[in-house]
C-alpha cells in the first residue's frame, strides 16, 4: 500500500486515495478471490462515495527541524533518532546537515542552493520529490559528504532526473552505481585500484558520494523499503557502486569505458550512472593453475571460466534478445597481460561471446521453455547444437578497474547504462582541493 | 540545532476527480501492468462479474485492448485509454 502510495504521489496527485487492501495470496497462482467478493461493498463505496482531504494544487515546501539536548552529544543522538523515525536516514550513523554544515557542501557548486538539479522540474521518480542543489548538499552533508564530491552527484543526478528510471522500485533487488572518467576522479580520491567497491580510507569519495545518491533516491524519489521499492535484498543500497576507472594504467591503444560508450574524449570529465537488476557482483578467478604449457593457454582458458560464471546469469531468461547487458573488470596487471599478447578489448569481447551458449540437452527438460517454445510454435527437436546467450559482444560493457593482483576479474550483471554526463568543475575547484589536502592529508600516490 | 529537510518540497499537480455516485451505464476501461503474472486475468473478470450484478448497464473495456507492461503510465498508453472515453479506469495488479 505504501509503494502505491508514492506511485500515486509521483503522478502529481495528494497522497491520500481510496484503498481497499488485499492480503498477498489473492495476487498468486490458482489463489481463493473470496476476499474481493467479502470486500466488495469496499470498493463500491470507494468508487462512488470516497471524498479526498486535499482541495488544492502547488508545490508544498518542507521547513527545516530543530533538534536540541542536553548537550552536543545528545543533540547528536536525539538527530539520528528524529531521522531514523521520519525514514530519513538509512540505518547507519548520519552527519546532521546543520545549516552551515550545507552551506559548506554547497561551496561546491556554481549553482544557487534553489535551483532545481539539472533546470528542468528536478523531480525523482517514482515520488518525484524536487531535487533542488540545497536538497543535493543536505543528502551529501548527511552522507559525510565533502564540497569537492559535488560535481560528481551533481552529474549523476542530472541523469536520475532526466531517465527517471523506476527499476530500483521493483522486487529484482536492482542497485546503482557510478564510473568516473577523467583526471578529477583522483583530485578527489576516488578509487580506482584495491578494495574497489569500499570500503577504503585512502579513497572514501565514492562511499560519500553513493550514499549520497542512495539518500536522494531514499527521500526525494521515495526509494524507501517497503514504501517505494519491494526490492526483497537491497543488495548494496548503501553506496551503490562508485568507482573511478584506472585510465592512466591502461595498456598503450586501450580507450577508456567513456571513449567506448560514450565517445568522450580522452581527459574529459564524466560520471556514468548506471543500474544492476535482477544481476550483481560475480567474481571469477582469471588466473589459471600454473601448470599451463604456456602464458597464452593460461590467459586463454580464463575465457572458460569467465564465461560460466557470466552464463549463469542468463539460465533464467531465454527470452530472444542479443543478450543482456553487464561490466566487465578487468584490473590494469590482466589488462596488461591480455595487451602482451595481443588481445584487445573488441577481441576480448567477441571470444566471450562464443562461450556464452547453451545446448538443447541442458534445456530439454525445462517445462517452463516447453511451455514458450509451444506458445511461439518453436520446434525444440530443431534447436541449433548451440543456442548462442549474446549475439551482440557489444553488450560486453568493459571498464578497467581493481586491485593489481592476477587472481580475480569480476562480472556485473544485469546492467542498464542510465547515462553519461560532463561534470562541471565549480570556479573554485583549486580551493576546494587544497582544503581538502589540509583536512585529509595528501593525495595517496595511487 | 537546524536541520535541513532530505526529501524535497513535492507539487500537486492534479486533485482526485469526483467519484461517480453510480456506475449503472458507465463505461470502465482496465488496465493491466502484466497479462498473468498478479493474476488480472482473472481478478478483473471477477470484479466484473460483481460489478454487473450491483450495476445491470455498466461496461467494460477488457484490458487486454490496451497495452501491458510498465509502460501502462506512459502518456501514449493514457492517450489510448482516453480516446475511448470511459467514466473509470481500473487499474491492476500491482506486486
Amino acid at each position: 500500500m505504501a509503494a502505491t502510495r508514492q506511485a500515486i504521489m509521483g503522478q502529481g496527485l495528494p497522497p491520500e486515495a481510496p484503498w481497499v487492501v488485499f492480503e498477498f495470496p489473492l495476487f498468486l497462482v490458482d489463489s481463493d478471490l473470496s476476499p474481493i467478493r467479502e470486500k466488495f461493498g469496499e470498493i463500491v463505496e470507494a468508487l462512488t462515495k470516497w471524498k479526498p482531504r486535499s482541495t488544492k494544487t502547488g508545490v508544498f515546501n518542507k521547513a527545516p527541524v530543530e533538534v536540541s539536548g542536553r548537550d552536543h552529544e545528545d543533540a547528536l543522538a536525539r538527530a539520528q533518532c528524529l531521522f531514523l523515525q521520519k525514514n530519513w536516514g538509512d540505518g547507519l550513523a548520519i552527519f546532521p546537515p546543520t545549516r552551515s554544515r550545507v552551506d559548506w557542501i554547497l561551496t561546491g557548486t556554481d549553482h544557487d542552493r534553489n535551483e532545481t538539479v539539472g533546470g528542468g522540474t528536478g523531480k525523482v521518480a517514482p515520488k518525484q520529490g524536487i531535487l533542488t542543489y540545497e536538497v543535493l548538499a543536505t543528502c551529501m552533508a548527511m552522507a559525510g559528504g565533502r564540497p569537492e564530491y559535488m560535481p560528481v552527484a551533481e552529474a549523476v543526478c542530472k541523469t536520475i532526473v532526466e531517465k527517471q528510471n523506476t527499476l530500483m522500485t521493483s522486487s529484482g533487488g536492482a542497485y546503482q552505481g557510478i564510473c568516473v572518467n577523467g583526471p578529477m576522479a583522483r583530485q578527489i580520491r576516488l578509487n580506482s585500484r584495491f578494495s574497489l567497491f569500499g570500503p577504503n580510507p585512502n579513497h572514501p569519495a565514492g562511499g560519500a558520494i553513493g550514499r549520497c545518491i542512495s539518500l536522494v533516491l531514499m527521500n526525494v524519489g521515495g526509494h524507501v523499503a517497503g514504501q517505494g521499492t519491494i526490492a526483497e535484498y537491497g543488495e548494496m543500497r548503501f553506496t551503490g557502486l562508485c568507482f573511478a576507472e584506472n585510465e592512466d594504467s591502461l595498456p598503450k591503444g586501450w580507450t577508456t569505458f567513456a571513449e567506448d560508450q560514450y565517445r568522450r574524449g580522452r581527459g574529459t570529465n564524466s560520471a556514468t550512472y548506471f543500474i544492476t537488476f535482477l544481476g550483481g557482483l560475480r567474481p571469477f578467478v582469471h588466473r589459471g593453475s600454473g601448470d599451463e604449457p604456456n602464458f597464452e593457454t593460461e590467459m586463454q582458458e580464463s575465457f572458460f571460466r569467465a564465461a560460466n560464471v557470466m552464463k549463469s546469469v542468463w539460465t533464467a531468461n531465454f527470452g530472444p534478445s542479443a543478450g543482456s547487458p553487464g561490466i566487465l573488470f578487468y584490473n590494469s596487471m590482466i589488462c596488461g597481460n591480455m595487451a602482451r599478447i595481443g588481445w584487445t578489448k573488441d577481441k576480448i569481447r567477441s571470444r566471450l561471446a562464443e562461450l556464452l551458449f547453451v545446448t538443447p540437452e541442458e534445456i530439454r527438460d525445462r517445462t517452463d521453455i516447453q511451455r514458450a517454445a509451444a506458445a511461439a510454435k518453436v520446434d525444440l527437436s530443431k534447436l541449433p547444437a548451440r543456442i548462442p546467450l549474446m549475439t551482440e559482444p557489444r553488450n560486453i560493457h568493459f571498464i578497467c578497474a581493481g586491485g593489481d593482483h592476477p587472481s580475480l576479474a569480476m562480472w556485473l550483471a544485469g546492467v542498464t547504462l542510465l547515462g553519461n554526463m560532463e561534470i562541471q568543475i565549480p570556479r573554485n575547484w583549486n580551493d576546494l582541493l587544497q582544503q581538502a589536502e589540509r583536512d585529509l592529508g595528501e593525495l595517496p600516490a595511487i | 540545532m537546524t536541520l535541513l529537510d532530505p526529501t524535497g518540497a513535492q507539487e500537486i499537480t492534479h486533485l482526485f476527480a469526483q467519484r461517480l455516485p453510480d456506475l449503472n451505464n458507465k463505461v470502465i476501461a482496465e488496465l493491466a501492468v502484466d497479462p498473468t503474472k498478479w493474476q488480472p486475468h482473472r481478478t478483473m473478470p471477477y470484479i466484473e462479474e460483481l460489478l454487473k450484478k450491483q450495476f445491470p448497464g455498466i461496461q467494460f473495456i477488457p484490458m487486454q485492448e490496451f497495452p501491458m507492461g510498465i509502460q501502462i503510465s506512459e502518456t501514449r498508453v493514457i492517450q489510448m485509454v482516453a480516446n475511448r472515453k470511459p467514466d473509470a479506469v481500473i487499474i491492476g495488479n500491482a506486486g
